[in-house]
Parts: structure tokens; C-alpha cells; sequence
């Protein structure tokens, strides 16, 4: 495989000028300024990646010039993917549910199978800018279309990077000891200049940089921890089956359900076998709707590489989601070790002691015996990673470190979110509907301010997010249902609109319109309100399971009002056949080819 | 003189468009089909009839195994499919050509200026 030119030209010297003033601090100045600079100088790294790689175009702007290698975009789909919540908090939903987490898990995952089948070929060869975009030019060039799908858009992607920005606010208190409301626009630092830089490009070669921060992160210290409880037989992912036994005897002698217990839970509101599959289908159907990762088949060369791109992509996200459940009995195991110890002395472990104050765990002496009973120790789930190199007493570096890639994590989300929406007003609603003849130079930089101004929106979001206890809640329900929003909306359209020719504006809008109507209404009942779940064949279906329903009715409904109202015309159906077949024309993966063709569209 | 058009593959003859689209739903069937198994129906029994089979040192299969095998034949799976719509894009390419006559004017030319020729090669 050819190397691309950027990663000589851009990332080795990045990287090495990192790792070296890291070196050089912890020589001359010790571990606390050593910490400190490996959190700043992260984002400094970004920056610079970001400024060396930066577009004057909008070729580069909104769609990476279309000609991101598969593997890079691969890495890149990856750390847009995988969030501050896929980071910090998975293995901790995980440590808290048992089997009852593993939608989590798969539902996560499988999608991008389904994503290379029905949906990342197409969208490339739309040749479209935006989804939104797609949404209309499928829809014959009908205007509410595309609007609606804007709309769709904020919904799903304002909530989700909010939480981004209280993730990376969360790691910069830690990390620092400065206060998490003010972390937030310490993040908004970062984030706003780098991806005000260069848009798409910018960020894909940053994304690139970060996935490879947050996955050596992520799997370093679970490797060493793994090292340390003896689960390298052979490798650590399928030796870890005595130590779950070990932890299911100490709950027995505790009298606690086996953390692996199926159904044991609540996900969504609901227990049960049906609602679990449903849960992890729905996740799958959301994730292969969700705009920032639909965006991400634009950025490569042809509807070839677009495929094998997101082949790539589930290899980087299956690395970090089959460690998620290791870390979860690693740490489980760990908190087990404390029960039966009297009070006095687990309120002494260094981590016990380091963890107390912010509330990740909490020592309630219910009984008043002076002795750690189970039931008396509760923990966030946040610990279980952030927590992870305290708990098993590493190298000072590495606790640091995975903070580093929970930063990496949070930014990389939050840049695809960034852009996604800013796309979607200046591409999809300026240009498309306000001012169709703004200047090229004008337009990038409407894009470049936009992106500061969102920024400091969504930083201020996650500011009263960490504030107020109850925002906060309604953020993370959000986000959850962002999944069902993205599968109720997008995903029955993106996919019919390439297999079912039929399918025209009228499907197309109502379809959306329905499936929203069906997912909302039933997420506040359940999620807000507090209202039973409704039953599907005797079993209880949760929030999340819900959705599949949601994307059903918009299946049907596209359906049926397509078939009562007029066909498209011949212009779509050229469109649609365009989006069907190769490129008769191969496209290099590294020289611009793609320009040329695709700059005739503008 | 014809001027060159910018995707030449939408005005290829209907019957190419026709093969190209029922192989490709006819392999996407079989691999969406595939992708049910361990999307849904592998994970239908885990819970309860292989809760108690026990592996790689005493890790029980429903618990974690069930969701690390699907995910890693789910990778599988992209990479095959993506290996197999390669040849079926391939045949589609070579159909094209072999049937160069038939091609309009100004898509032969828009061809023949991005270096593909009625023998087979690019430049």
C-alpha cells in the first residue's frame, strides 16, 4: 500500500515533537508538569495537524477533497465514532448491567456491517455534499426535504455534542484541577480552532492522530492491568473466564445475583430477552443513520474505497469494544476485593481515597458494623477507566495518559458533530435556499466563524449540563435517543432511496415525519415521565428497543404514501442509477482525480 | 463534437444497468441474510442454553464470546463482501467495454480522455 504524503509531511513530526517535550518535561520538571503538558500538548498536537493539513476550499471544507485513503478514513470513522461515552463510560455501563450492557456492545458495532451492504457505497457515489443534501436530490430537488433533514440533523447531533464537550470538561478537572464548567471551553479552545482550520481535511487527519492516541491508551493500560491479575492465556481477551468465576464466587458469598445473570436490569426502561435484541438492533439501525457517520463515505475516493473504509472502521472500533467488557470485570474484581474489610481501612486505599471525594464511589455504612458489606460500596460508572491505573497501582504515566484518550475521544466526536451541523446551515440552508451565488472564499469563511460560534453554543450547553443535575439527565437521555431519532429518520430514507425506486418526495418527508412521530411521543412517556413501557408479544419494550418500531412505520409509510402519489421523474431515476453503479472510471486513492469531477457540482 | 459527460456509467445500456443490479441485490441478499445470524439469531440461545458452556478457561460462551465472535465475523463479512463486489464491479467494467459500439459518442470520448480504451487498459 502507498503511504499517503500527509503522514510524513503532517503526523510523524506532530507525534515526535509530542512524545519528546513529554520527555524532556518529566526529566526536567516531574510527573506533574509532565501530566499537565501530556493533556495540553494533545490538543497543541491537534492544532498543529489541523494547520499543516488545512484546505482553502470547499472541496476540502465539506468533503476532504474526496480522496481520504480507506484505512485513514477507516481510523477516522472510528474516532468519530467512538465518543466520550464509547471511552469513559461503556465499560462502565458494562461493570453496571452485565449481560444486560452487551447491546452496547454489538448493537454498536454490527451496523457498520450493514452500513458497507445498504448505505457507504451509495452515498458516495451520490456525489452529494451533505445528507441533507442527498435527502433532496433524491427527493427530486424538493426543498422541504432537505430542510426537514436539517432539522433531523441539529436533533440528533446538538445533544450528542453537548455530552462531548461534558466528557472532555470532565477530563480536563480531573487532569488539571481546574473546575469542569470551566474545562468546557477549554475544550471549545481546541476543538473550534482546529476544525475552523481546514473543515473536513482538517479533521480527518486529526481524527487519524486520535484514534491512534485513544486506542494505545485504551489498550495500554488494560494490557498492563491484565499483565498484573495473570489474564494472558494466551492473550487477555479469552483469559479472562477464571477471573469472571472468581467474581461470581465473591458475589455468591455476598449473596449477589452473578454479575453475568441475563435479564437481570433494566436497558431502555425494560427487561427482557426481547427487549435486549431490539435494544441492539436499534443501535445498529441508529448508527448507520447518524449524519457525522454518514458524512464520512464523502471524504474517499470512490464507492469502492467507501466500502472498504468502513470494513476498516469496524476493525479499529472492535479493538476498543472487545476490551470494554475486560476492563469491566477487571475493575469489578477490584471492587470486590474491598468487601468484607473493615471501613476505616478501605477508606485508606490510595484509589478508594482519591475517588471518594468526586463521588465516583461512594462507602455507605448502612448497617452500621464498621465492615464493607456489597451492597455498602456503589461506584459511577466513569471509574471503571478513568479509575483503572489507580486501582492496580501503574506507572504514574498511564492514568494521565488514558485521560489523554478519553480527551482524544471526546474531540474527535465533537469535531464530526461540529461540522455536520455548520455544513448544514451553510451548505444546506445558505447556500441551497438563502444565497445560491455566495463566493467560494466567502462561504469557507462563513464556515470558519460558524464553527466558533456553535462551539461556544454547545460549550455553554455543557456548562449548565455540569451546573445543573437534572440538564445533565436530560442531556445523557438524549443522547441514547439520538439512535432512535437517527434510525426513525435517516436510515429507512438513505436505504430505500438507493433500493426502491419508487420512493418519492411525499415517502420520503412523511416517512421521516412519521417515524419521528412514533419514536418521540414514547421516549418522553418512558424516558421522561416516568410512564410503563408498552408490552410486544407479553415482553416489556424500552425507549431504545422502541425505535425499531419508529423505523418500521417509516418503512411502511414511505412505502404506502409513495405508492399512492406520483412517481419521481427521469431526473431521479438517473440520479438513482448513478448512486447504484461503479465508477467505470477508477479513481486513484491519493492523487486529487476526484476533483475535477466532483468540483463541476459546486 | 460531442462533449465528454460526467458520469459515463449512467448511460451505459439498460441490460448492463439490469445484470449489475441483480447481482449485486442477489449478493447483498446473501450477505444480509448472513448478518442477521449474528446480528439476532446467534445471540437468541446465548442466554440460556449456552450459559453454562464454559471456554478458554472457564469463560462462559453466552456472556461475552457470543458478542466478541459476531463482532469479528461482522468484519469478516465487509471484507468478503467488499472482495466479492469488487469482481461483480469488475465484470460491469469489462461488459462495458466489450461492448464499446454501443456506447454513445460523448461517453466513449469522456472514456477514452480518463485513459480507458476498448482493449481493457487505463493509463
Amino acid at each position: 500500500m502507498r503511504i499517503h504524503p500527509e503522514v510524513y509531511r503532517v503526523l510523524l513530526p506532530a507525534v515526535a515533537g509530542y512524545v519528546l517535550l513529554i520527555l524532556i518535561a518529566a526529566a526536567l520538571f516531574g510527573p506533574r508538569v509532565a501530566s499537565a503538558w501530556m493533556v495540553i500538548g494533545s490538543i497543541l498536537m491537534y492544532i498543529a495537524i489541523a494547520y499543516v493539513a488545512r484546505g482553502t476550499t470547499a472541496d476540502a471544507m465539506y468533503v476532504a477533497e474526496r480522496r481520504i485513503p480507506p484505512v485513514v478514513n477507516g481510523a477516522a470513522t472510528a474516532a468519530d465514532w467512538m465518543s466520550a461515552a464509547s471511552f469513559l463510560s461503556m465499560a462502565g455501563a458494562i461493570a453496571l448491567l452485565g449481560y444486560d450492557g452487551l447491546p452496547y456492545i454489538i448493537g454498536w458495532t454490527l451496523g457498520y456491517t450493514i452500513h458497507a451492504f445498504f448505505i457507504a457505497p451509495y452515498v458516495r457515489k451520490s456525489h452529494t455534499w451533505t445528507v441533507p443534501d442527498l435527502v433532496e436530490t433524491r427527493a427530486g430537488g424538493y426543498g422541504p426535504a432537505r430542510v426537514i433533514a436539517v432539522i433531523m440533523l441539529f436533533i440528533t447531533s446538538l445533544t450528542y455534542l453537548t455530552a462531548q464537550l461534558v466528557g472532555a470538561g470532565v477530563v480536563f478537572s480531573r487532569f488539571l484541577g481546574i473546575p469542569a464548567q470551566i474545562g468546557v471551553f477549554g475544550a471549545l479552545f481546541g476543538m473550534g480552532i482546529y476544525a475552523a482550520s481546514g473543515g473536513w481535511k482538517s479533521i480527518t487527519w486529526t481524527q487519524f492522530a486520535q484514534y491512534i492516541v485513544l486506542i494505545v491508551a485504551y489498550l495500554g493500560a488494560a494490557l498492563i492491568v491484565a499483565s498484573i491479575v495473570g489474564i494472558w492465556k494466551p492473550l487477555p481477551w479469552f483469559g479472562y473466564g477464571e477471573l469472571i468465576q472468581a467474581l461470581q464466587a465473591r458475589e455468591a458469598q455476598a449473596g449477589l445475583p452473578a454479575w453475568t445473570t441475563p435479564f437481570a436490569k433494566p436497558l431502555g426502561g425494560a427487561a427482557g430477552q426481547l427487549n435486549w435484541i431490539l435494544s441492539a438492533l436499534l443501535l445498529m439501525l441508529g448508527t448507520i443513520g447518524l449524519p457525522h457517520i454518514l458524512m464520512r463515505s464523502y471524504t474517499t475516493p470512490t464507492a469502492s474505497a467507501a466500502r472498504l473504509s468502513v470494513g476498516w472502521a469496524l476493525v479499529f472500533i472492535g479493538l476498543l469494544y472487545c476490551t470494554a467488557p475486560m476492563y469491566a470485570a477487571m475493575a469489578r474484581y477490584a471492587f470486590s476485593g474491598l468487601w468484607g474489610k473493615p471501613i476505616a481501612e478501605v477508606q485508606n486505599v490510595p484509589w478508594v481515597a482519591k475517588f471518594l471525594p468526586t463521588g465516583l464511589v461512594k462507602i455507605n455504612d448502612a448497617n452500621g458494623d464498621g465492615i464493607l458489606q456489597a451492597a455498602e460500596f456503589t461506584f459511577h460508572g466513569d471509574i471503571v477507566v478513568i479509575g483503572m491505573p489507580d486501582m492496580w497501582n501503574l506507572a504514574w504515566w498511564v492514568a494521565p495518559f488514558v485521560a489523554v484518550g478519553g480527551l482524544a475521544a471526546a474531540l474527535s466526536t465533537a469535531d464530526g458533530l461540529l461540522m455536520v451541523m455548520v455544513t448544514g446551515i451553510t451548505r444546506d440552508i445558505y447556500h441551497r435556499f438563502i444565497n445560491p451565488n455566495v463566493p467560494e472564499h466567502v462561504e469557507i469563511r462563513m464556515t470558519r466563524v460558524l464553527v466558533m460560534v456553535l462551539s461556544v453554543a454547545a460549550s455553554f450547553l455543557a456548562f449548565l449540563a455540569i451546573q445543573d443535575p437534572r440538564f445533565a439527565l436530560y442531556v445523557a437521555l438524549l443522547v441514547g435517543w439520538a439512535f432512535v431519532f437517527a434510525a426513525a429518520s435517516f436510515t429507512p430514507a438513505v436505504v430505500l432511496g438507493t433500493f426502491w425506486k419508487r420512493l418519492n418526495r411525499y415517502g420520503i418527508v412523511w416517512g421521516m415525519v412519521a417515524g419521528m412521530a412514533t419514536a418521540l411521543p414514547y421516549v418522553l412517556a418512558v424516558g421522561v415521565f416516568q410512564a410503563p413501557p408498552l408490552s410486544l408479544f407479553g415482553q416489556p419494550i424500552g425507549t431504545i428497543g422502541w425505535g425499531v418500531v419508529a423505523f418500521a412505520v417509516n418503512l411502511v409509510v414511505s412505502v404506502v404514501v409513495s405508492l399512492l402519489t406520483e412517481p419521481e421523474g427521469e431526473a431521479v431515476m438517473r440520479f438513482v442509477d448513478r448512486m447504484r453503479l461503479p465508477e467505470l472510471v477508477r479513481v486513484p486513492a491519493v492523487a486529487g482525480a476526484s476533483q475535477e469531477a466532483d468540483g463541476q457540482q459546486r | 463534437m460531442a462533449a465528454p459527460v460526467e458520469h459515463p456509467e449512467e448511460h451505459l445500456p439498460e441490460r448492463h444497468k439490469a445484470w449489475y443490479w441483480s447481482r449485486l441485490v442477489q449478493v447483498t441478499s446473501v450477505f444480509f441474510v448472513l448478518w442477521t445470524v449474528i446480528a439476532i439469531w446467534w445471540h437468541i440461545p446465548a442466554p440460556y442454553a449456552w450459559r453454562n458452556v464454559l471456554l478458554f478457561g472457564n469463560m462462559p460462551l453466552h456472556w461475552y464470546l457470543a458478542a466478541f465472535i459476531s463482532i469479528w465475523v461482522g468484519v469478516l463479512l465487509i471484507f468478503v463482501y467488499h472482495w466479492v463486489m469488487e469482481g461483480v464491479d469488475n465484470q460491469l467494467r469489462a461488459q462495458a467495454l466489450a461492448d464499446w459500439e454501443e456506447l454513445p459518442e460523448d461517453v466513449r470520448m469522456s472514456l477514452r480522455l480518463a485513459g480507458v480504451t476498448p482493449s481493457g487498459a487505463q493509463r
